[in-house]
């Protein structure tokens, strides 16, 4: 599977949001989108996922426009993680997970084994066996979160399009998360992220494409994205870094001045 | 699974209690034999295809906007239709035309009419969000109110009367031309309930929000279209012939949903069982508490006590609501 965007631009609001980015997503790739607040990453994403009309450019999913694609068949091959989750908590974990098949049946035809072994697997990966008969109001923000990242694993795509998946998460709960995606990026699966912590990029040894104010900023390996200079110009912000105990690896850190 | 599977044997065992025991309960001169076809029986039937139709569309509507109090009547089908009632009572257009009668032909033209209105409108602001339906939907509505008001006002008594005894609701058909009224209703709500079906899975997500059910698959748009016509065609048929039986499409719903979970697939068959159920029931008791009170005659509407009843139900849950739980 592969994700192509040329020019792609993003209107909202009479307002130009995604203003011209282009971008390649390959097979396997881990892609992490970073930049300010406001800065088109989810609005990116989405046109990307053709949950957006377009203003300009356009988006291919494996050659093929994705004007011609439906619904689920753009769900087939990509699995969306929104940032935000809006819906009624009232169902159960299982059921919740079980939506991650809908692109795969019909709207009539049974689950099917595949089916059942696809939610036991997502369930499992997540550790959510033992909750999967608990309605998702009942359980902590962290809990819930794996439970949409499960079912976005149910849906078994080749790409998951992950919008600040480890946000708002305490420690063990974030580690949780980035050990499954790492995982997924084991199984070879594509994986694109937004993220405000730079850190995660660089612990998943990402591709780095940094937006401003909708335009691209930067593109290339987070190694050469952690520059100081590079960091200030598009976060109007002061990092240093930190040279860990591994070789090569490096973390920023936000440096606040007190007046 | 077990507490599912009991649930659903008392829904079917209190359904055949319905229909063999609200006919026989009431008082007449007559005997029970003539009674029994030419009146209760073709009442029952209508109130249970009334009360079967309500609940599963206030249920897809509880769904689409992701809203407790969403309703069948909701987004102006009723007003559309008592809107027309009330212009045929007015100008007294009368007639049969095959087993349809002019008045209520012309309700459900309205009611198909407010439906078509509002998904235009819907439609012209780009992107039939939930909001944006809702808020046609319910401006169409008070729009219906106010002209219906004014015909009221402009009417002889006995219309006025006419029109006020309308809005009220009422499963009262009789005989072979009650019987014959109910073939296209029933056929509309039949259709209406197999695409209410066929979508079920997509309700469940719309309930998960907009964006995880694209995520996932679904046509968000068509869905909620398509959900949006299924339910207001069923509710146009029936308010069509009953006029506006307030509240099944609301307590049905959320009673069905306490007891069998927010599942479409089994709520909907929860919701046809629980419709067939509640407002017979209702209906017999309308018929029978004056006498039953007073001994007098006098029959209620049934929708007096449904409003009352769905009122009272309301303000139970409102009391005893747990935290945080966005569907009451």
């Amino acid at each position: 599977m592969y994700l192509e965007a040329e020019n792609v631009c993003v209107d909202r609001a009479a307002r130009r949001v995604v203003d011209g980015v282009s971008l390649r997503l390959e097979p396997g790739q881990c892609l992490a989108v970073v930049g300010p607040n406001g800065a088109g990453k989810t609005t990116l994403m989405q046109a990307l996922l053709g949950l957006l009309p377009l203003s300009d450019g356009v988006v291919r999913l494996n050659g093929e426009a994705m004007g011609h694609l439906s619904r689920r068949q753009i769900a087939r091959r990509m699995a969306y993680l929104p940032q935000n989750y809006e819906g009624y908590l009232g169902f159960r974990v299982r059921a919740v997970v079980e939506t991650g098949r809908y692109a795969h049946r019909g709207a009539v035809q049974p689950w099917d084994e595949t089916d059942s072994e696809a939610i036991d697997q997502a369930l499992e990966q997540c550790n959510l066996g033992c909750l999967q008969d608990r309605t998702v109001e009942a359980l902590s923000g962290g809990e819930r979160q794996k439970v949409w990242l499960a079912a976005a694993l149910a849906q078994q795509t080749p790409a998951l399009l992950l919008d600040e998946p480890t946000s708002a998460l305490d420690p063990k709960h974030q580690a949780e998360l980035i050990e499954l995606i790492q995982m997924q990026l084991g199984t070879g699966k594509t994986v694109m992220l937004i993220c405000h912590d730079l850190n995660l990029a660089a612990m998943l040894n990402c591709r780095v494409l940094a937006l401003r104010e909708g335009r691209k900023a930067f593109e290339g390996s987070v190694a050469r994205f952690l520059d100081p200079d590079l960091l200030r110009d598009i976060f109007e912000a002061e990092f240093e870094l930190v040279r860990m105990a591994s070789p090569g690896h490096v973390r920023a850190h936000l440096r606040v001045q007190r007046g | 699974m077990r507490r599912t599977r009991t649930s659903l044997a008392i829904l079917a065992v209190l359904l055949i209690a319905t229909v063999a025991l609200t006919p026989l309960v009431g008082s007449s001169g007559a005997s029970l034999d003539e009674v029994y076809w030419t009146i209760r029986a073709p009442r029952l039937a209508m109130a249970m295809l009334a009360g079967a139709a309500l609940s599963l569309s206030g249920m897809v509507f509880q769904a689409v906007f992701r809203n407790p109090l969403a309703s069948p009547f909701t987004l102006g089908v009723a007003g559309g239709a008592s809107l027309a009632s009330a212009i045929a009572i007015r100008l007294h257009i009368v007639g049969t035309w095959w087993m349809i009668s002019a008045r209520a032909g012309l309700a459900f033209a309205g009611a198909m009419a407010t439906v078509l209105l509002v998904y235009a409108i819907a439609r012209a602001r780009r992107g039939f969000a939930s909001s944006t339906l809702l808020l046609a939907g319910v401006s169409i509505g008070f729009v219906c109110s106010a002209v219906i008001v004014l015909i009221q006002y402009l009417s002889r008594e006995h219309e006025a009367t006419a029109i006020i005894r309308w809005l009220m609701g009422s499963v009262e058909i009789v005989g072979r031309s009650g019987w014959l009224a109910m073939i296209p209703v029933s056929v509309l709500v039949v259709i209406g309930a197999g695409l209410c079906w066929y979508l079920r899975r997509g309700l469940d997500l719309l309930m998960m929000g907009d964006l995880a059910a694209a995520g996932r698959g679904v046509n968000v748009t068509w869905t909620r279209a398509a959900a949006y016509f299924a339910a207001s065609t069923m509710t146009g048929a029936v308010v069509a012939l009953c006029g506006p039986i307030a509240f099944v499409g609301l307590v049905v719903p959320h009673i069905m949903r306490f007891v069998l979970g927010p599942g479409h697939g089994l709520l909907a068959i929860g919701c046809l069982l629980g419709g067939m159920i509640f407002l017979p029931t209702c209906d017999m008791v309308a018929r029978n508490l004056m006498y039953w009170v007073v001994d007098s005659s006098l029959q209620l509407p049934v929708g007096v006590l449904t409003s009352l009843l769905g009122g009272l139900f309301f303000l139970g849950l409102l009391l005893r609501r747990r935290e945080e739980s966005p569907i009451l």
